[in-house]
This record gives C-alpha cells, sequence and structure tokens, in this order.
C-alpha cells in the first residue's frame, strides 16, 4: 500500500429517495465526485440535509446510489471483505441497548472473526481508551449520550481499520471528549489510516482534516485542502515573545513603510476557552476524583497507536503548517475575515502584559471574571 | 453467523422473553393436567394430557417463533441496530441465518425441557400407586409406547377405456374357453374394469359411437366414474346383517417378535349420524383360515361401540396371533366384521382399519414427534423472518399469520379436487358437464398448493403420540427434508434475497425518534 493509494472514489455519485410508486422524493445527492487517498483525513461539511450522511451511508454500502459510481479500496461498498478494513461511528447511537460496555465492543468484535483473547485485550485497551472503564458492565441502554458515543466510537476501532468514517463524532460529547477524539483522529492518521469525518461543527473539521468538501443541497460547492479553503494570502501574522513598546514602534513603523497600509493588527495571542477547560480538568483530575460516568485522559490503545510517537505528531503539524498548494477552488472571498486596523490605545495595554504570565486576565477584566465565574462552574460539576 | 445467533438469543434472555415463556410453559405442563377433565380412565387421561400439553406447546412456540422472527429482524431495521452489524465483515445472508439460528436455538432451550417434563410427568403417572395394574397395562401397551401401523393395500381405482372396452366385449361374447391372450386381458383387469363389464352392452356401444361423435364422450366418463364408485363403495360400506372382510399381510420377519405381545385392531366407522354419533353393535372376528382365531374357544363377542371416533380391540392370543412360518399363510392376519345393525356401516377407507404392533418405547417415539414440531417451529420462524426482511414489524407479523392461516386451510381447495374445477357441478350426475380450462388451472393449482401443505402440516405427530403409533424415522427424515430443507430452504433463500436488497438506511418514518 503507498501513500497515493486511492482508498474512496466516486463519479457521478447521486441518490435519489423514491416513494411506494417509484417517484423520485427527494434527490439527496447529485452527481458528486471525489476522491480521498490513503493517510488523508477528509472532512465533509454541509449544514442539515447537504447529503453528508447519505454520501456516508452509500459509502458504507447501507444505501445503493442511483446513479454513478463508488468504490472503497477499489471494490464495492458492498464487498463482505472491505469490510473488514472499515470502521464505521454513525451519527446515533445505534446499540444494543441491553448489551454492557464490554459486551458490545466483543460482540462487534467477533463479526471480524478476531479471536476471543485478542477481542478481550482490545475490547480493554478500547474501553479505558473511551473512559468508560468505570461502567463497563453497565448496558448501554442506561448510557448519557456522551457516553453511548464512546462506546460507539470503541466498537468502530476495534478491527483497526484502514478506513474510519466517523459521523458526527463529537455530538453529545464533552469537550474532553471531543478534544480526545480529535487527538485520536491525529494518531489514526499518523499510522497511515484513512479518516473520512462527517460534521457540521466547522471547528471540528478545521482542526484535524487535511481536505474537505463542503455539501450544499446535494451537490459540492467546495473541495480542497484545509488551507487552500481557509488561507488569507492577502495578509500576514507574525508571533513572537512579548516586545517592548519601543520594539513594538519600530516593527509597526517598518510594516507600514513596507505595506503602504495602516491596516495592520497587533493584539496578544489568546488561549482558547478548549485549552483552558482542558487544563482545569487534567488538574482535577490528577486529584484522582471519583466518577461513575466517563473518564478522561486516557491514551489511545496501544495497537491502534502502533509505532507513533510524539515525534511523528510534530512533523505531522508542521507539515500540515508548511503547506502551500494552490486551491483548487477558492472559497468565497466575502467569507474571508477582513484584517482589522490597528488601535493605538490598545498598545499600550498589550505592551504592559510584558513580564505577565497570563495575558488574558489582563488584557480585560471584565472576560477574566467571565473566566473565573466558568473556572469555579466547572470545579463544580467535577466536583473539585 | 453463531456471533448473530447467540446476539438474538440474548435479546430473548435480556428482554425477559425466555423467562415469560417458561413461566407459560410451566403453567402448560403442570397446570393444564389439573384443569382437563378426561373420561374416568388411566390411558384417556394420559391421552388428553398428552394432546393438550403437546398442542398448547406447539401453539405458544409456534406463536412466539412467529413473534421472534418477525421482531428480531424489523425491529433492528427500524431502530438503524442493524446497520451496525450490516457495515460489518459479515454477509448479509448470514445474518439473515444467524437470526433464524438464534430463534431455533431459543425454540430447543424451550422445547427440549417441555418434552422432558411432560415424559418424566407421564410416567410418573403411570407408575402412580393410584391405578391398579390392569390400568398400567393398558397405558403401558396402548398410549405410551410405540406401535407399528399396517394398513390395507391402496385400493386400485385405474380404469383403462381400451381395456375396459376389449374386457367388455370379451364378456359379452360369454365364451368358456379362452384363449392366452383373452385369459392374460382376463387376469389383468382391474376391479372398476370389472364392474363396468356389468353393464358392458351400453358401454361397448358408446365407446363405437364416440368414434364418429365426439360429443358423447361425457357420457363414457359417466359411466367409468360410476363404476369406480360403486367399486370404491362396495370396499366400504358393510349393508345390515352383511360382513366385510380385510386381509393385513405383517412383514414375515418381524412376526416371531410381534407375536410376543399383543396386537391391537384400530378402526373407526361412520353410520349415517355423523351429526349425533350413537353406538352400534358389531362383531369381530380375527384369523379365519389362517389357523388362528380371536377370540379363542369362544363364540364372537357382539360389542357395542360409538360412530365416528377411533377404537382399538386388543387381539391377544396365547403364542401370537399371526400365522408363523409354520403354516401357509405366514404373517397374514384376516379380520371379519359382522353388521347387526339395521343400517349400514361405512369404513372410510382413510380412516382403516389397522393393525398395531409393539416396535419401541414411548420415549424415542416422543424425541421424533418433538423433532417434527421443532421443524414447524423452524418454518414458522423462517415466514417470520422472510417477512420482517422487507416488510415492518406489524406487516409482517400480519402477513405471517396469513400465510399460516392460508397454508393450513386446506379444505376448499381439496373440494375444488373433488369436484373437479370451480364452476360448480351437475346436481343430477354429481359431476361436471364440461370442464373449462380455467377448471383444468384451479386443479392444477389445488393439487400444487396441497402437495405443499401437506409436505408441511401432513404429519400428526400429537395424534401419533397420544394413540401410541409409531412416527417412524422414515417420517421424520421426510419431515426433515419436507418442512426444513425444502420449505424453509426456499422461504429462508427468499427472505435472505430481499435482505440482500434492502436499502437498511433508508429514511424511515416508522422509525424511533430516541
Amino acid at each position: 500500500m503507498n501513500s497515493t493509494e486511492t482508498v474512496i472514489s466516486a463519479q457521478g455519485l447521486t441518490k435519489v429517495f423514491k416513494d411506494f410508486w417509484g417517484r423520485p422524493k427527494a434527490h439527496a445527492v447529485s452527481g458528486i465526485d471525489f476522491e480521498v487517498k490513503r493517510g488523508e483525513v477528509f472532512g465533509l461539511l454541509g449544514p442539515n440535509g447537504s447529503g453528508k450522511s447519505t454520501t456516508v451511508k452509500m459509502l458504507l454500502g447501507l444505501l445503493y446510489p442511483s446513479k454513478g459510481r463508488i468504490s472503497v479500496f477499489g471494490h464495492s461498498p458492498r464487498h463482505v471483505k472491505t469490510k473488514a478494513r472499515l470502521g464505521y461511528l454513525p451519527e446515533e447511537s445505534y446499540l444494543y441497548r441491553y448489551l454492557n460496555s464490554d459486551e458490545t465492543v466483543d460482540f462487534f468484535g467477533s463479526l471480524f472473526h478476531i479471536d476471543s483473547k485478542e477481542r478481550r485485550d482490545r475490547a480493554e485497551q478500547l474501553i479505558e481508551m473511551v473512559g468508560l472503564e468505570n461502567a463497563r458492565r453497565r448496558h448501554v441502554g442506561e448510557f448519557s449520550k456522551g457516553m453511548q458515543r464512546r462506546i460507539g466510537l470503541a466498537q468502530a476501532l476495534i478491527n483497526d481499520p484502514d478506513l474510519v468514517i466517523l459521523d458526527e463524532p463529537t455530538s453529545g460529547l464533552d469537550p474532553i471528549g471531543c478534544r480526545e477524539i480529535k487527538d485520536l483522529i491525529l494518531t489514526l492518521a499518523e499510522r497511515g489510516k484513512t479518516v473520512i469525518l462527517s460534521s457540521h461543527l466547522l471547528s471540528d473539521v478545521e482542526d484535524v482534516c487535511d481536505r474537505a468538501m463542503i455539501l450544499y443541497g446535494g451537490k459540492v460547492q467546495a473541495i480542497g485542502t484545509m488551507k487552500e479553503l481557509l488561507s488569507n494570502r492577502n495578509a500576514t501574522r507574525i508571533t513572537s515573545p512579548a516586545l517592548s513598546r519601543e520594539t513594538m514602534d519600530k516593527v509597526l513603523t517598518l510594516i507600514r513603510e513596507d505595506t503602504k497600509s495602516q491596516e495592520v493588527h497587533v493584539d496578544n495571542p489568546t488561549e482558547n476557552l478548549e485549552s483552558l477547560f482542558l487544563n482545569i480538568v487534567e488538574q482535577a483530575r490528577q486529584k484522582e476524583s471519583e466518577t461513575s460516568g466517563a473518564t478522561s485522559g486516557h491514551q489511545v490503545a496501544d495497537y491502534l497507536r502502533g509505532g507513533d510517537t510524539n515525534q511523528n505528531k510534530t512533523d505531522r503539524a508542521l507539515d500540515h503548517l508548511t503547506r502551500s498548494e494552490e486551491p483548487a477552488l477558492s472559497p468565497n472571498p466575502n467569507l474571508q475575515p477582513k484584517p482589522s486596523t490597528i488601535k493605538e490605545d490598545r498598545l499600550d495595554d498589550l505592551t504592559k502584559a510584558e513580564a505577565d504570565q497570563t495575558p488574558t486576565s489582563k488584557s480585560d477584566p471584565k472576560k477574566a471574571e467571565n473566566l473565573d465565574k466558568a473556572n469555579d462552574k466547572l470545579s463544580g460539576l467535577l466536583g473539585d | 453467523m453463531w456471533a448473530i445467533a447467540k446476539q438474538t438469543l440474548k435479546a430473548a434472555v435480556r428482554y425477559r422473553f425466555v423467562v415469560a415463556m417458561a413461566i407459560s410453559l410451566l403453567i402448560i405442563v403442570f397446570g393444564l393436567p389439573l384443569m382437563i377433565k378426561s373420561d374416568g380412565t388411566a390411558k384417556g387421561m394420559v391421552q388428553i394430557v398428552l394432546t393438550y400439553s403437546l398442542g398448547a406447546t406447539t401453539a405458544l412456540l409456534g406463536i412466539s417463533s412467529l413473534w421472534m422472527g418477525c421482531g428480531t429482524l424489523a425491529r433492528e431495521i427500524e431502530d438503524n441496530v442493524i446497520q451496525m452489524v450490516a457495515v460489518k465483515p459479515i454477509a448479509r445472508w448470514e445474518i439473515w441465518f444467524g437470526k433464524w439460528l438464534g430463534i431455533m436455538l431459543l425454540n430447543a432451550a424451550l422445547l427440549i425441557p417441555t418434552g422432558l417434563a411432560i415424559y418424566f410427568l407421564i410416567d410418573n403417572r403411570s407408575n402412580s400407586d393410584e391405578l391398579n395394574l390392569a390400568e398400567q397395562n393398558k397405558l403401558r401397551n396402548e398410549v405410551l409406547v410405540s406401535r407399528s401401523e399396517v394398513n390395507l393395500p391402496e385400493l386400485d381405482l385405474t380404469l383403462n377405456r381400451a381395456r375396459a372396452y376389449a374386457y367388455c366385449k370379451l364378456v359379452a361374447m360369454g365364451k368358456s374357453q379362452y384363449t392366452p391372450q383373452e385369459e392374460s386381458l382376463r387376469m389383468s383387469v382391474t376391479n372398476p374394469e370389472h364392474i363396468l363389464s356389468l353393464r358392458g352392452s351400453d358401454y361397448i356401444s358408446l365407446v363405437e359411437q364416440a368414434e364418429k361423435n365426439p360429443d358423447i364422450i361425457n357420457e363414457i366418463e359417466e359411466l367409468e366414474h360410476q363404476a369406480i364408485q360403486t367399486y370404491k363403495g362396495s370396499t366400504e360400506v358393510v349393508l345390515p346383517g352383511q360382513s366385510m372382510q380385510w386381509m393385513f399381510q405383517i412383514d414375515t420377519n418381524k412376526v416371531d417378535e410381534i407375536n410376543k405381545r399383543p396386537i391391537y385392531l384400530r378402526y373407526k366407522f361412520n353410520a349415517g349420524d355423523e351429526y349425533d354419533p350413537k353406538s352400534h353393535l358389531c362383531t369381530w372376528t380375527v384369523g379365519a383360515g389362517t389357523g388362528k382365531r380371536w377370540p379363542a374357544n369362544e363364540q364372537p363377542k357382539q360389542i357395542t361401540v360409538g360412530s365416528s371416533v377411533f377404537h382399538e380391540l386388543e387381539l391377544n392370543l396365547e403364542g401370537g396371533i399371526i400365522p408363523d412360518k409354520a403354516g401357509p399363510n405366514h404373517g397374514r392376519v384376516v379380520v371379519n366384521f359382522f353388521n347387526l345393525n339395521d343400517k349400514p356401516i361405512v369404513f372410510l377407507t382413510k380412516d382403516g382399519p389397522s393393525i398395531l404392533y409393539h416396535d419401541g418405547g414411548f420415549g424415542s417415539n416422543l424425541l421424533r414427534g418433538i423433532l417434527i414440531i421443532y421443524f414447524w417451529l423452524g418454518l414458522i420462524s423462517a415466514i417470520g423472518l422472510m417477512a420482517s426482511s422487507f416488510l415492518a414489524f406489524p406487516v409482517a407479523a400480519f402477513v405471517s399469520i396469513g400465510i399460516l392461516l392460508i397454508s393450513a386451510s386446506t379444505g376448499t381447495l381439496e373440494q375444488i379436487i373433488e369436484e373437479e374445477g370451480i364452476s360448480g357441478v351437475n346436481h343430477e350426475t354429481g359431476r361436471k358437464d364440461a370442464p373449462s380450462a380455467l377448471d383444468d388451472i384451479a386443479i392444477g393449482m389445488s393439487k400444487g398448493i396441497l402437495w405443499v401443505t401437506d409436505s408441511i402440516w401432513g404429519y400428526s405427530p400429537i395424534d401419533n403420540l397420544s394413540s401410541g403409533r409409531t412416527i417412524t424415522w422414515k417420517s421424520l427424515g421426510s419431515a426433515f427434508m419436507g418442512i426444513i430443507l425444502l420449505m424453509s430452504g426456499l422461504i429462508s433463500a427468499f427472505g435472505a434475497l430481499m435482505f440482500q436488497r434492502k436499502e437498511l438506511a433508508l429514511p424511515n418514518p416508522t422509525a424511533s425518534m430516541n
């Protein structure tokens, strides 16, 4: 298998739902073409009813195309042996409510003819990975939506799939779960696995996908790498350690002279809410708080990580950042963020933060107060 | 496939379906005998317990199989759970058969303990101190036993027109000496052809005219039909004051073994009082002309028995009643009946009489009977699964029940064959005047459907068990071939094909929203 191997190929893919009498009822997907290569994390983006789930279900052989062709690993999606290389997490929890976590993973594992010892080992790791080790004996029917998503994810990975299809994987998950899913996706991609991520949460796709296809009305509106789709080639951003007022003035002067423009924006990089939340929970977890629900912060199952190292992750992140292909289809220029003009009064605030370890708390007292409140609330939720 | 089967079984256990069924079966096996009343004899009681317990068990498990068959697949399709299975490397037909296998495992888990419970309950009853020795022996010899049945040879009702015509011509000649060819013809004619010769001149005349006038064929057929019916009637009807004789040939290799125990004459007659059965005076003798005679050393007994039900007569004779190889009538049992009533007595061909002899124990017979019931449950499960492969649960249940009801209601089809079509009969002749193509199609279809239903329901395990008659291994094999391999196989193939073609993720307006 090489990295240019086409894992999924769709040509003129069309799906028309018909009524009892065979009359067309809805055109869910209309003549879409796309290819996914091995090792890619490919995003399917679109609003509700845009044809994402229909496309996914055609990839899985659960729906049959009305027109066009689709192949997975060079075979029809209905080819039984090909399915051994697939892992699927559906949009909703379609699991047996009367089975517990162990039984669920074991049952789906048995459909792959994995021997029982290996199945037990993998189930053990997966259940720990998705943070359900405290809920092994609880029936899936008793689970919260988030826990059901977690066990759904575990069953999707029991066969160490080459192609993982995740339909709204972060739906119903808490921020920790979302982060873990994203990490997992990146880990899988590092091992050469192909991931299809169907979502309407733009941040999910932006964080992990190499390429994405935006669907609307069953048709492809845009397709390309994330960089192609998102980069604004009319602006430059430089990030450096905190600068003194004098240095800042020099830099700004230089930039203004060079660009002949007053539209230069200077700001402190801020930690996003997700990172803040994760830090707080990590601290709480280190205090070993007991919980009967899902836990977090577990490592990806060994057999899924393969030869994974932190170095690989870093390399990959660098690759991701340094890619500079030309866009196949330019996104709507109207959607591109406009650079804001510099506000001189903010410069003073920014330069004051020079020696401060937590810039956000100083920059906006009101915002800091809100974050403190959020912190308290989360601590309460976590039983701190 | 095994994983799916185990999963199906697990679902039945987790949803407490098994518990509910087990309690119901316990009530049937242990509660039903307390509620039913028999004719007061131990034999009657055991027969009723067997009939009701096994009948109710079959009905209950039949309904549960249908329910499981329809529910296990249809509900998983409606709840989308099947999608999670279908995306795994398992063929659709394997999912289908896995489900069927799961239901059959459940049926086995319920039917085996039920069969064992019935066996031990009845065995315990037959050894009870409350029964005297005679009653215990009667139970062991007539109910809790496996007895083979020797039936009369099938009647030869063939009537060959050319042969009948030649024979009529020969009879009309009134010869006393025959050529070898004529002798050969005389020996080959069947009984209906012989009866037809009694109206030989009419028949010869009609056949000769028919060569020029084909319309006359109806009259020829009418004469032939009458000859057949006359012969059939002569084998079934015993007029007042008349007697009837039947001859049974027992397998000569088994005679010595059979003679160690009493044999039984099983019979049923009708007497024109079908809706108000009464008792009738009869006399039976067995063994005339064979050197063996029953009753021995006494006059034939006059017995009073009711019409329209089966009776058994114990033919117990020292040294056995069947002539052994020492004599000329090895294995032959001759039965005579005398009608001492003022009305004709009718022995319908399908009802016997027959000879029963011991050939095994009750346990193995019960096992074979339960296996036939198990095959039926397999077929019912397959019908339910087949319907649910492409229909929603309530519709699938409705369709499955419809198929079962139609397959069990064969009266109309039998009537179509008997009346030779669907366009009605001439009430004067009792036959159809001019059969149409539609009649031929209807007869062909009816025969086909009857063949199918007969291969499914043409077994009577409960009736056989309650009357102590053997369900042969051959019959069991035939049931397996007909019910499981042929019918269940065809239905399963169709169901699996429909499931294979089904798009499992189609928008389903009836699916639950949770």
